[in-house]
């Protein structure tokens, strides 16, 4: 084709028109581009949220077991049921039925003893809050109940429906055992029964010394708690620990050809000068007891690792990374460096190589020896991690220098942990463990194409304090 | 805000500086993005990674030039990285005959001034207009674009002078510039603007 315009001119006319053209980008791309170059401010919220996530869910159970405690210590069927020694429950449902007591019942002497004469079946201690005001309303004494219990058991059990308790099933040695319902709907409108303190006991013995006769003298049962715990079990734990690394170089012959001394060629340690740092852990987490032996459980965890590298500052100088695109073959990334691994007394500084992350560990527990107060146990997770803020420095192939290249580290790794702990029960469902633990980061730092790898070690001692759940 | 003083603050990372740096120069950067992408989508993700690496390497311009120079040659370079990773690309861009390749006159588009020239670019096939980005637009030598785009510099030279016969085809078809009537070296360029 012939060219009919003078070369300059048309690309003169080319660049003149090209560039007139201004574009305006969305708004999506600072967003992104501002989130590239600030990791820190998105990831410190996403690290942020879950900590308060973890606070909230450590609060919330604990307020909900806290509630299921004392609600349990008012259910009949669930906690302290009072029940003569010899008692042969007659239903097992603690069910108390204000329907069928009818209004032809109100003055009815209800009997609260078993179908057997000897099996007194009380509810000692046990009055409604409103029954107390029942009590203190209507001067009469007894016991009610109103919410069906349908987790009672057997042999723990209120004697059920009031109605059908006959006059003659009264038990001539209790006082309790004859009341009169002048108001129904106050006695039974009951959500909730309590447990008498004593001051209540006494409040209740100034309305009618009868009662307490009744129930001081009553063949009742102790009052040890039944099973009301379930096989759930939450742990909130905090780890402070020194942080450490275990560095390796992969593939010595190829990437460390070119280190500056040969004398430390496949030798890391030797050229760089590390030191442990001060970290921590600080999760939450759910364990399942399988039996009385083996747990296993499912958490989320908060880590700071660090440690300490003694470098050189320097002038900034461009060095190069060198990863491996394949066989025989490598790309090299160029980076700026102000940090060498040698250097003069004067010019030795002391910087911080650490990370935040968020873990979501899953493991076992295995009970190896103790008692209901006092256990040894062993346990391990495998816990998979994502790397919220990475401030790490990462030594170069030729072993000189200490980058910052957050695109040769791993966002995501995978870590273990082993730990071996004592367990110590403080009652109600608490118990507090205190034991050793070492974390283990299986994968590497950085990118498998780096020659290098670096797997960061946690030595610590976890102290835990555990709730076990209520059913 | 000065230039100075917006530089200084990229070095320092600090955001309202970046962001400064951002507004005042993403327009532009976007039509030269523009120019080498498939379409705007594709520009704003090379603009995204250009910029990124803009802020990135920051402390690597010493102040000799402009800096928007050196900023546009990191775009630049992220956009031809970004089409490389494409094998159509590296393919098309080795093809030195690519004499069968028609131009729809009604493909055009009837647009004015100087967007119609970089539409007509555009409308290239991607290796030719590659080449002609880099050399007509951007200023890399023949050696330089033969680096960048792994191929021989012969190949570029080639691939330069049918993509700016084509281009003039096009901007001919459209009445953009008129074709010459008399002896090829007594002409100048004639341009009509619509």
């Amino acid at each position: 084709m012939d060219r009919d315009f003078y070369t300059d001119d048309f690309e003169w006319l080319l660049k003149s028109k090209a560039e007139e053209i201004k574009m305006y980008p969305s708004e999506s791309v600072w967003r992104n581009v501002f989130n590239k170059l600030h990791p820190g401010r998105r990831l410190s919220i996403i690290s942020g949220s879950a900590l308060l996530l973890l606070f909230v869910t450590s609060v919330l159970v604990l307020r909900t077991n806290n509630k299921n405690v004392s609600t349990q210590k008012a259910v009949i069927g669930e906690t302290e049921t009072f029940v003569s020694t010899n008692t042969t429950v007659k239903s097992d449902q603690a069910y108390t039925d204000i329907n069928n007591v009818t209004d032809s019942k109100k003055n009815t002497s209800l009997s609260l003893s078993a179908a057997n004469s000897n099996q007194k079946l009380f509810n000692n201690k046990l009055v409604s809050n409103k029954g107390k005001k029942a009590i203190d309303n209507f001067s009469y004494k007894g016991i009610f109940a109103k919410q069906p219990v349908s987790s009672a058991k057997p042999g723990n059990t209120l004697y059920s429906d009031l109605s059908s308790v006959s006059p003659s099933q009264a038990s001539p040695e209790s006082e309790l055992s004859q009341f009169t319902l002048s108001d129904k709907n106050a006695a039974f409108n009951e959500v909730n029964l309590i447990l008498l303190s004593g001051a209540e006991k006494k409040y209740i013995a100034n309305s009618n010394a009868s009662l307490i006769d009744a129930i001081s003298s009553g063949p009742f049962l102790n009052t040890r708690a039944a099973n009301k715990f379930s096989k759930f079990e939450w742990q909130l734990y905090f780890t402070p620990s020194l942080s450490y690394r275990a560095l390796f170089n992969d593939n010595a012959s190829y990437n460390l050809s070119f280190a500056y001394n040969s004398f430390i060629s496949g030798n890391i340690d030797k050229t760089v000068n590390h030191t442990p740092a001060l970290g921590f852990e600080l999760g939450n987490a759910v364990a399942y007891s399988v039996n009385s032996w083996l747990k296993i459980k499912a958490g989320v965890q908060f880590n700071y690792s660090r440690y300490n590298i003694k470098a050189y500052s320097s002038y900034p100088e461009l060095t190069t990374l060198r990863l491996s695109a394949g066989i025989n073959q490598s790309q090299t990334l160029t980076v700026s460096s102000s940090y060498k691994t040698y250097g003069s007394y004067s010019n030795a500084t002391t910087i911080a190589s650490q990370n935040t992350a968020i873990s979501l560990p899953v493991g076992v527990d295995l009970k190896l020896a103790g008692n209901n107060k006092l256990s040894w146990a062993i346990a391990s997770s495998l816990q998979p991690t994502v790397i919220l803020n990475n401030k790490a420095y990462i030594v170069t192939n030729d072993l000189k220098n200490y980058v910052r290249k957050p695109d040769v580290f791993r966002s995501f790794v995978v870590n273990s942990s082993f730990e071996t702990y004592l367990r110590l029960e403080k009652g109600n469902g608490v118990a507090l463990q205190l034991g050793p633990q070492l974390r283990y980061q299986i994968s590497s730092s950085y990118t498998q194409k780096y020659a290098i790898s670096e797997h960061l070690l946690e030595y610590g001692i976890k102290v835990g304090i555990i709730k076990r759940l209520s059913k | 805000m000065t230039e100075e003083a917006i530089l200084l603050g990229c070095l320092k990372n600090q955001p309202a500086a970046q962001q400064e740096l951002y507004h005042r120069y993403s327009p532009k950067m976007l039509a030269v993005c523009y120019r080498f992408a498939k379409n705007r989508e594709d520009a704003e993700d090379m603009l995204q990674e250009g910029f990124i690496r803009v802020f990135s390497q920051m402390h690597q311009f010493r102040g000799q030039g402009a800096f928007e120079g050196w900023m546009r040659r990191i775009i630049v370079h992220t956009c031809i990285n970004i089409l490389k990773k494409n094998k159509k690309f590296s393919e098309s861009v080795d093809i030195i005959y690519a004499n069968n390749i028609q131009v729809r006159e009604d493909s055009v588009p009837s647009i004015i001034q100087a967007k119609q020239v970089v539409e007509c670019i555009r409308m290239l096939p991607i290796g030719y207009r590659t080449v002609l980005n880099l050399f007509a637009l951007e200023g890399y030598s023949h050696k330089e674009i033969a680096n960048m785009l792994d191929i021989e510099e012969s190949t570029s030279r080639s691939q330069y002078t049918r993509a700016k016969a084509m281009l003039q085809e096009i901007l001919m078809k459209k009445s953009i510039i008129l074709k010459p009537k008399r002896k090829k070296d007594e002409i100048l360029t004639a341009v009509q603007y619509r």
